[in-house]
């Protein structure tokens, strides 16, 4: 009994207060893609299209990227029951992630036998920064990584449990990941044809079902594979491509005016773009195993990491090495391949991207990670010396402690700025003054205001899908900096702080960090 | 073969003139300490000092310092995917083979590069990393001879390894200014 209580308290209740606790107010603010499918899942709510006025469409053009439909759709639910706001948005990223942390368990647990290597596996990912990370605002990739993990597990079981109807709904769930993430559009196939590999002995006993299950994530995938050559998928694509042509130009002309003397003659010959783009994916992708990156400082763009700590924790470092030296002692050789395959396809999707590394598409590599670390954690609690376990628990909790002041006292106030906050808190105040105006201008910064403009005051959907919203709806006037806005009469204009007016400045909006976002100005009317 | 990468690599780095510092610096952990507690303003000064202090400041730099010289882009700089690759192919091989000895080989191998990083010179360090990996490299040279698939895989990557030091001969990771005029 005491030991299930411990079970669904490390299972379920400590995932949950880590990512569901204060996640509308930390991360602060709604990042533009968050508030861009918030938007988009709330206009399909409530009128069964997007904002650009599709309906229900399998692809969002969204911000002009793009974006798969897997999350918006499992926002609709959560609009629906919480309403538009940072919470219902977040929510389906928390909540999948939570469920994350059982579905481990259970893999680790049905393929090594071991309880307390599961239960340890199960704890780590839980207090996991990298996963908390990805939890706690609505990232794609957590709830890919879900689907992910629950249909490895049912095809694991479906081949040990000889339940072969079950790999048919594996496929199925592996096939979907390609519609919640864009990383698995690529990692997804890779690990399959590895695990073909791996479990080729009893895949090739049942044929029939092999092939159906091709079949099926064959028919599932089609519409995604289409969608990768069309030009809205290359266009993705090259925006966020490695690869570029400039680049590799520019290296090649250094090469040949400045490199060592004797060699230069080679410029013309050394410089393939595929053998030089392969050098860059090699960097890339070596990147993610960067120990700096893994333990001490973390995806460097304030959104996927604190920065001022690693992916994982820095005692996590001492417990991978542990695992290492004694993974092999593991009766479970086919799972213990198939996580050092995921290890190894994991930073793919992620080395031919910038920027490098990427610790939003490398997600899938904390599963590996997290597997080793419990190995080593499994090590060290079967240690007959009790002072050894009791420095190791002292050194992690002291960790522990660290990250979380970090992430609950330094990160909303740190990375404020990455995270656009200052919207809400812009529109709180519109919503107190603007009555008095019939024109509002708001300085289009990166073409997003409209959006927040429209999540935080719940404008009707019809409203924005008829227009080009961006450039206004109602009274409001998304423009340049060059606009001509003193000719309209009395107005109210909301600008970035660097932007100075010829008006009466009404009030001044600022972040949770206290640094200025928005001023208020009152044109034409005053005096 | 191994021998010429090392002696390829330290030529192309007689250009460097101003290498880039790996050494743990103090300064840096005054100002990290600084930088940090602005944050805990709203927090009483004993819970600031108990988490940024210039103990937790100095352990962070220290590892940063030693982490840097193994870091993916640094290693690819100084001994190349040969290295790399060849290094935890060796790695693999001796855990695989006799766990004990590869602990301790592996132990000593990182005390030494932890102490060069922290009392050389970045230019003589530099030397005596890509001496100790490309050694660590030429103690595994039976390891990576034993089929003719390793064999022909080892040529292959020596082969890619001498193309990327002439490409990347600027040093990126290693030097931060290099003249051949």
């Amino acid at each position: 009994m005491k030991h299930r209580i411990i079970l669904i308290l490390i299972l379920l209740l400590l995932p949950l207060i880590f990512r569901l606790s204060t996640s509308d107010a930390n991360p602060p603010g709604l990042y533009w893609d968050e508030v861009a499918i918030g938007y988009d899942s709330y206009s399909v709510f409530m009128t069964g299209k997007d904002i650009h006025g599709q309906n229900f469409p399998l692809f969002f053009e969204s911000l002009g990227d793009w974006k798969l439909p897997g999350y918006f759709y499992l926002t609709v639910p959560s609009i629906a029951a919480f309403g538009l706001n940072e919470f219902a948005v977040r929510f389906p990223s928390a909540f999948f992630g939570t469920l994350t942390i059982p579905i481990f368990y259970l893999l680790v647990l049905s393929q090594t036998k071991n309880r307390k290597l599961a239960t340890a596996a199960a704890l780590l990912l839980a207090i996991s920064p990298w996963h908390i990370q990805f939890s706690r605002a609505a990232f794609e990739s957590s709830v890919g990584l879900f689907f992910f993990l629950l249909a490895f597990y049912l095809f694991t079981l479906s081949l040990n449990e000889k339940r072969t109807k079950l790999l048919i709904f594996a496929i199925i769930l592996f096939s979907l990941t390609q519609y919640i993430y864009h990383s698995y559009r690529i990692l997804t196939p890779l690990f399959l044809v590895g695990l073909g590999l791996i479990y080729k002995d009893q895949l090739l006993k049942i044929k029939k079902i092999l092939a159906a299950s091709a079949a099926v994530f064959l028919i599932i995938s089609a519409p995604v594979i289409l969608f990768n050559f069309s030009p809205h998928g290359q266009t993705r694509a090259t925006s966020q491509s490695a690869f570029r042509k400039e680049e590799a130009e520019k290296s090649k002309i250094d090469f040949d005016q400045k490199s060592k003397k004797p060699l230069r003659f080679l410029s013309g010959y050394i410089f393939p773009q595929p053998l030089y783009y392969s050098q860059i994916t090699l960097k890339n992708y070596l990147d993610h195993f960067s120990l700096v990156f893994l333990f001490l400082k973390g995806d460097q763009i304030g959104r996927h990491s604190l920065v001022d700590i690693g992916q994982l924790h820095v005692f996590e470092a001492i417990l991978i090495i542990i695992g290492v030296f004694s993974v092999k002692k593991i009766k479970a050789k086919h799972f213990i391949k198939s996580m050092v395959l995921l290890l190894f396809l994991a930073p793919i999707p992620a080395a031919i991207v910038t920027p490098s590394p990427h610790a939003n598409r490398a997600l899938a590599m904390v599963v590996p990670l997290t597997f080793l670390s419990a190995v080593g954690a499994n090590y060290i609690i079967s240690l007959s010396k009790k002072i050894v376990k009791w420095i190791f628990f002292l050194w992690v909790l002291t960790v522990l402690s660290i990250y979380l002041h970090l992430l609950l006292i330094h990160y909303p106030k740190k990375f404020a700025a990455d995270w656009q906050d200052g919207y809400r808190q812009m529109v709180t105040a519109l919503n107190e003054i603007e009555d008095s105006y019939e024109k509002v201008f708001i300085t289009n910064v990166n073409n997003i205001p409209h959006l927040y403009v429209a999540f935080y005051k719940e404008v009707d959907p019809h409203t924005i899908q008829n227009v080009i919203a961006a450039r206004g709806f109602e009274k409001y006037h998304f423009v340049g900096t060059d606009a001509d806005i003193y000719d309209q009469g009395k107005a109210l204009f909301v600008a970035p702080p660097w932007q100075q007016l010829n008006g009466k400045l009404i009030l001044t909006i600022s972040d949770n960090f206290g640094r200025p976002v928005y001023k208020f100005w009152e044109l034409g009317g005053q005096n | 073969m191994i021998f010429s990468l090392f002696v390829y690599r330290a030529w192309q780095s007689t250009g460097c003139t101003n290498y880039i510092p790996i050494r743990f610096q103090t300064q840096k952990v005054k100002l990290e300490v600084e930088q940090e507690r602005q944050y805990d303003a709203s927090a009483n000064s004993s819970t600031a000092r108990l988490f940024h202090n210039k103990v937790s400041s100095s352990s962070h730099q220290i590892l940063l310092s030693l982490f840097s010289t193994l870091e993916p882009r640094y290693l690819l700089s100084l001994v190349g995917p040969l290295g790399v690759a060849g290094v935890m192919f060796v790695l693999y091989y001796g855990i695989s083979h006799n766990r004990k000895v590869t602990f301790i080989a592996l132990t000593l191998f990182l005390v030494a590069h932890g102490l060069s990083v922290l009392y050389l010179n970045p230019k003589t360090a530099m030397l005596v990393l890509s001496f100790l990996w490309f050694s660590a490299l030429a103690s595994g040279s039976k390891g990576l001879s034993k089929t003719p698939r390793l064999v022909v895989t080892f040529a292959l990557l020596w082969l890619y390894t001498l193309w990327f030091f002439t490409v990347n001969w600027q040093l990126g990771e290693i030097c931060n200014e290099i003249f051949f005029n």
